[in-house]
């Protein structure tokens, strides 16, 4: 076993912060209380290892069957993220992602023509015009919105959204399908708009008041304040928060599995059912696809493509921030 | 006090060990599968969405009575049931169709022996939306030429000129349903093959809620999911050859089996090992002995008497020795026999 050794370096590294040395301030006094330092820093440690380990195991684990997923199938890489055509029960078996790498960017772009103004426009607001007392109270309100259980939103955009849609555009003489990609944009949309404007508005509240109060001095008005001034100065942040929504909604599952329909297709018609990734995963998960099999293991080589898009966008936006900054003292 | 983290973190190791081994402990767990479900008195079913509804009402009504015996009942498709009985996950299967001779033979392989059983009868039901007020009969023909791969029929003006040039909207049970095989192979001709542009859902209530709520849907599913729907939605009478009348499926075109060719019987299969268990014997003896009632309850036509017969015969030829007249209570009271 190598766990204690392992233990131990980890602990060695958590002991590292610079604190005044341990020893000054436990000298002598008690061996007892050393070890339970000691065994404190070495939980701590663990904890924060774990969470890499599973990451780890899970990148693994999606990549050990991808791999056996291509071997299997005997698609070719290229055809697989390129092909135009899912059929995995067909004979021979079709499995091009594009169409529910398709449905999953539509519902993402979506959602963020909705959440990323209205999410931008409310952090400014709560910002710079709204006074103290009402933003105490509209802050926890707009959060709170994240609080609610995706599969309610999705139930919301089958009993709520769709039959509002459909009274509006049918008298148009538009059909709208029961399960069409709009209402799930428009749901997925109001759940992430609470990550778009408390990140965003953190950022531009942070933004020092000098800047501010000089922009003032200088004749400017609030708006130009805002616009011009705090805005800029944050932008690292918001752009951020706003890739960390996108990237929200291309995971989001439930919503979308309920609203957005099962069929996957190329369209640029908002108003046609559109398939997922995640609901392709759903969907092979709650069938049959018995162990081994191809369609089985497109499971595992969907979930990466999904992993890796969420992680690229998450690491993008990792690098706005650092490398972006605006860093003021 | 002390000790307490350093446990913590050993099972917290364990655990991270036990995530990257994930990939492999997948076949090792079907093995212990059987054992696990011993332990506990529970009878697990799973399979067809469409039988479902007849164990969904057997469970029901048997646990009112045995409260000690847990029975679970998901729907994971007749294939999706196989499956999982192959991998001695599920003690009784719902099948809206045969076993595959795959199956079978799979099975065989295994060793796994198992025993059919005929609960009702079924008829695969075609749907429109209750505001499609044209489309009152189709012909098989008509039928073949709307599902069928590479169907030139998009709109409901393609397969008759004096019906609105609308687009059709596609519903149907996904690809590991029975009544998805069922359909296919009655209607196409080959099973599993079906047009593009579907929106399939092993859901049959998804199915449901998107023909009831477009105007121009249809889909189909079995007769229980219409008939609990019937004012959100309308049936579609099938019309079988040139001569022949259009039918609507209903509790008596199914029992006469004049309902062609979407009627079907429905089945469940037990595994033979699993059956000797005392709760499956008790589940089992009182599901058959009320299939009458369940079937419809179910929303499906009961076996016909002579077919009640041929199930009291298998039953008891899989518990030789048990009176074949025991009552479901009886039953649970007498010895099973366990060793073999």
């Amino acid at each position: 076993m190598t766990t204690p050794e392992r233990s131990a370096a980890d602990s060695a590294a958590a002991m590292k912060p610079d604190d005044p040395s341990p020893e000054d301030l436990w000298s002598g006094h008690s061996r007892l209380l050393a070890c339970r330092e000691l065994a404190i820093a070495v939980v701590l440690a663990f904890c924060a290892v774990v969470t890499v380990l599973t990451t780890l195991g899970i990148l693994l684990v999606l990549s050990v069957q991808t791999v056996e997923f291509f071997m299997e199938s005997k698609v070719g890489i290229l055809e697989f993220l390129l092909g135009t055509e899912l059929r995995p029960d067909a004979t021979p078996p079709k499995f091009g992602i594009l169409p529910l790498a398709w449905g999953t960017f539509a519902i993402a772009f979506g959602s963020s023509c909705i959440a990323l103004p209205i999410g931008l426009l409310s952090a400014i607001y709560l910002s710079e015009y709204a006074p103290r007392r009402l933003r105490s109270v509209l802050k926890p309100a707009l959060e709170l919105l994240a609080g609610i259980p995706t599969i309610v939103y999705g139930y919301l955009a089958l009993l709520l959204v769709t039959p509002v849609l459909k009274a509006i555009f049918e008298p148009l003489g538009i059909r709208v399908p029961q399960f069409n990609a709009l209402s799930a944009c428009i749901v997925v949309g109001v759940m992430i708009i609470p990550l778009v404007s408390s990140l965003s508005e953190d950022v531009l509240s942070a933004v020092p008041r000098g800047l501010r109060e000089a922009a003032y001095a200088l004749g400017a008005t609030k708006f130009e304040v805002s616009t011009r001034v705090v805005l800029p100065a944050g932008l690292s942040g918001v752009v951020a928060s706003f890739i960390l929504a996108i990237s929200r909604a291309v995971g989001e599952t439930m919503a979308v599995v309920l609203a957005a329909g099962m069929l996957p297709q190329i369209t640029l018609n908002p108003l046609e059912s559109l398939e997922t990734m995640t609901t392709y995963i759903v969907q092979v998960i709650s069938g049959e696809a018995s162990y081994g099999t191809a369609k089985y293991l497109s499971l595992f080589a969907v979930g990466l493509s999904l992993f890796v898009i969420t992680l690229g966008l998450n690491i993008i936006s990792g690098l706005v921030l650092r490398r972006y900054r605006e860093v003021y003292q | 006090m002390f000790l307490m983290p350093g446990k913590l973190a050993m099972a917290g190791l364990a655990l991270a060990g036990l995530t990257l081994a994930g990939c492999r402990s997948h076949k090792t767990d079907t093995a212990a599968g059987p054992k696990r479900s011993k332990a506990a008195a529970t009878v697990v079913v799973d399979g067809s969405s469409t039988v479902y509804r007849i164990s969904k009402a057997a469970q029901e009504a048997f646990e009112a009575v045995n409260p000690d015996i847990t029975v679970v009942v998901d729907n994971h498709g007749t294939g999706g049931g196989f499956s999982r009985y192959l991998q001695d996950e599920v003690d009784i299967v719902d099948a809206s169709r045969t076993a595959k001779p795959d199956e079978e033979s799979k099975a065989k392989a295994q060793g796994i022996e198992w025993t059919r059983f005929l609960v009702g009868y079924d008829g695969i039901t075609l749907v429109v939306n209750s505001k499609n007020t044209f489309v009152k009969s189709l012909t098989v023909e008509q039928l073949k030429k709307l599902w069928q791969p590479d169907s030139s029929v998009k709109t409901w003006k393609d397969l008759d000129a004096s019906w609105p040039d609308r687009k059709i909207i596609f519903y149907s049970p996904d690809n590991d349903s029975g009544t998805f095989e069922f359909f296919t192979e009655a209607i196409v001709g080959k099973a599993k093959s079906q047009r593009d542009g579907v929106q399939q859902s092993s859901d049959d209530n998804t199915l449901v809620s998107g023909v009831a709520n477009d105007e121009d849907g249809m889909g189909y599913f079995g007769y229980a999911y219409y008939a609990a729907n019937k004012e959100r939605l309308r049936a579609v009478a099938v019309q079988n050859g040139a001569e022949a009348k259009p039918l609507l499926p209903s509790p008596e075109t199914i029992a006469d089996k004049s309902y062609k060719p979407l009627s079907r019987p429905l089945f469940i299969y037990v595994k033979n090992s699993a059956a000797r268990r005392p709760e499956i014997k008790q589940f089992l003896n009182f599901y058959l002995e009320n299939i009458q009632t369940l079937a419809v309850k179910g929303g499906y036509d009961p076996p016909a008497a002579d077919e009640l017969k041929e199930n009291k015969a298998t039953l008891g030829k899989l518990y030789p020795g048990a009176e074949t007249a025991a009552t479901a209570s009886a039953a649970g009271s007498q010895p099973s026999p366990a060793s073999k």
